[in-house]
């Protein structure tokens, strides 16, 4: 070996691998860790990217499992509305480690009696995800059995997940000063009222985020040793930024310090893994074109895409799953007497 | 007894549930002769073809349509708004047990929670889930109509091995800890739905649920076991149902037996 570029395979090397193959031709852009099979069970929780990463695994014939299914009888949107089947339990949105480990510790420790909640026109909001119940819950305790039963979801996600996929999303924050406790959202925004001397803003660097992944893992691990971690990064920029920068500077900074931070911690342990999904949206290569007209929101094809680089890797590298998943028992609505026995009876009744 | 033209006019619409009002009535269980009654339904697969259709309540498909008209006895297809003063649906493929197996092993084994808002929907939805329930509940906003619903009842204990794969305890193993707190709270939620439609819902009382969510057997219909049919119960029991309606039509029948 003359040196260490030499004897490379083409993936290395920018022409081959990039400019000759053009963005539809990519392929190699991640070798995955470790298997993800048909049979796992797999856990997504995250910003608003990783719905789509659950979807996408579930109409691919993968465990992606809701550990917080909707109650029955309630219309598709509505669940969705009210933040059901979208990630594996209720938490809506989670953008940052910090917020992970937060609901984290919430599920695995004794639940307060009380917790910091918002009110608004006699409805009870959670801070930590505001938007899920559209116009409140309706008083404290609803709020906190709610909270309870999600905490639960969480614990049994953990608990029994093969393969735990985390999307980050944001650096940016909101806490309590005085309790620490982390938003989903800054105060007043969706709910809540905004206090300066409350609310404090604060935008972590690698660092942080490196230090918080490290600790969201060791908390994973320590409840579910064999749990496999897959990190991602959403491709969305912000939709908006206290930091003081520009959006689309202060975007640069929050996905750079999310990328690098997810690919320090990937890159030193086997069971922690990086899935390109940032890179396939939002590389030059690709000329933004997996992006709506307004360069944030990510088109169907642009997810397509990606789901479709993550199946065909796995493939790639372990051969393709076959066993097909085996369907939760999930609760059915079920037709009980045999329709031949309806009619019967109804002869003997009605016979003139 | 008043008049023909006097009497209330009464229509009990329903699926197979509707054997048992009927057979109710010819064994002096019910009393209906304070209503001028009509009849109309269909066994499952043919009640299904209930639609409204330029504003009236009619059947799709001929085969229905025959069926319907058979069980009316006076060869009726349809039903405007204004007909009938009473209109009474029983059954009409809505099971409680659906709802409430559903509900009670979350609540009771699942630690799940619903919260208010939710519940409210989930209890829309599940009488919602019945194209009669929607149609009744349109005849009553659009129309001012007096409208009951009976949904069928909670399956019937001992008719069937519950815990084989597949059935009712197998799928809500706890909703046999039930309570009585339990069952008034899912009770109040799809009561207080109904009435958010103009609907006045009538559920089974408690003193027929034994075991936490099953109906007791006494009110099994004949030969259940047999069967295997849990679904359907006594005329006895669709007495029972009525007489929340309208108590004079179990207060007549037991006043004629005495």
């Amino acid at each position: 070996m003359t040196h260490p570029y030499a004897g490379l395979p083409s993936s290395a090397y920018w022409r081959p691998a990039v400019a000759d193959v053009g963005p539809h031709q990519l392929s190699g852009l991640w070798t995955p860790k470790y298997p993800i099979r048909k049979e796992d069970v797999v856990v997504t929780a995250g910003s608003c990217f990783a719905q789509h990463i659950g979807r996408a695994l579930t109409a691919g014939g993968y465990g992606w499992t809701d550990f917080e299914p909707p109650p029955p009888f309630l219309p598709e949107g509505e669940a969705r509305r009210f933040g059901y089947d979208v990630f594996s339990f209720r938490t809506g949105n989670i953008y940052t480690p910090s917020m992970l480990l937060q609901w984290l510790q919430l599920a695995f420790e004794p639940a307060p009696e009380v917790a910091e909640h918002w009110e608004h026109n006699g409805r009870v909001y959670d801070p930590l995800r505001p938007a899920i119940e559209p116009d409140g819950f309706a008083d404290e305790q609803d709020f906190m059995a709610a909270r309870a039963a999600t905490c639960r979801a969480v614990r049994r996600a953990v608990e029994q997940a093969d393969v735990f996929v985390f999307t980050l999303g944001l650096t940016e924050h909101w806490r309590n000063a005085a309790t620490g406790l982390e938003y989903a959202l800054c105060p007043g925004t969706v709910a809540g009222r905004f206090d300066t001397r409350t609310h404090v803003f604060a935008n972590a660097d690698a660092e942080a985020v490196t230090r918080d992944l490290r600790a969201m893992a060791a908390f994973l691990r320590d409840r579910n040793p064999d749990l496999r971690l897959l990190l991602t990064v959403s491709p969305v920029p912000l939709t908006a930024t206290a930091s003081g920068q520009h959006v689309l500077t202060a975007s640069s900074y929050s996905k750079s310090v999310l990328r690098a931070a997810a690919g320090s911690v990937a890159g030193d342990d086997d069971r922690i893994d990086y899935f390109p999904s940032y890179e396939i949206i939002t590389h030059p290569v690709f000329r933004g074109m997996f992006f709506a007209p307004n360069m944030r929101s990510v088109e169907p094809a642009g997810v397509r895409t990606v789901m479709e680089h993550f199946f065909a890797e796995q493939e790639r590298v372990f051969g393709k799953s076959q066993k097909p998943r085996r369907r939760n028992a999930r609760l059915m609505q079920s037709e009980k007497a045999a329709d031949v026995q309806c009619e019967e009876v109804m002869l003997d009744a009605f016979a003139r | 007894m008043p008049s023909h033209a006097e009497r209330p006019r009464l229509c009990l619409i329903g699926d197979s549930h509707l054997a048992s009002v009927r057979l109710a009535e010819r064994q002096g269980l019910l009393d209906l002769s304070g209503y001028d009654v009509e009849y109309w339904g269909a066994f499952g697969p043919h009640f299904r073809g209930l639609v409204l259709r330029n504003g009236r309540m009619a059947v799709h498909g001929a085969k229905a349509r025959a069926e319907f008209a058979r069980i009316n006895g006076n060869g009726r297809a349809d039903i405007a708004p204004g007909e009938f003063d009473e209109l009474v649906f029983y059954g009409c493929r809505v099971r409680c047990s659906d709802f409430f197996g559903q509900h009670l092993q979350r609540r009771l084994g699942d630690g799940g929670w619903q919260s208010r808002a939710v519940m409210a929907m989930s209890a829309r939805g599940f009488l919602a889930s019945s194209r009669a329930y929607r149609i009744g509940a349109i005849f009553a906003r659009d129309h001012g109509a007096r409208i009951a619903f009976v949904p069928g009842p909670l399956l019937t204990a001992g008719v069937q091995d519950y815990e084989q794969p597949g059935q009712f305890l197998d799928l809500f193993p706890d909703s046999v800890r039930a309570g009585p707190e339990d069952r008034a709270w899912l009770r109040s939620e799809l009561t207080v739905a109904a009435a958010s439609d103009g609907v006045r819902l009538i559920l089974q009382p408690e003193e027929t649920i034994v075991d936490g969510v099953f109906t007791d057997a006494v009110y099994a219909v004949e030969a259940a076991v047999e069967n295997q049919d849990p679904g359907h119960k006594s005329p006895a029991f669709a007495a029972l149902m009525l007489s929340q309606w309208d108590s004079a039509v179990i207060e007549g029948a037991n006043a004629a037996r005495a």
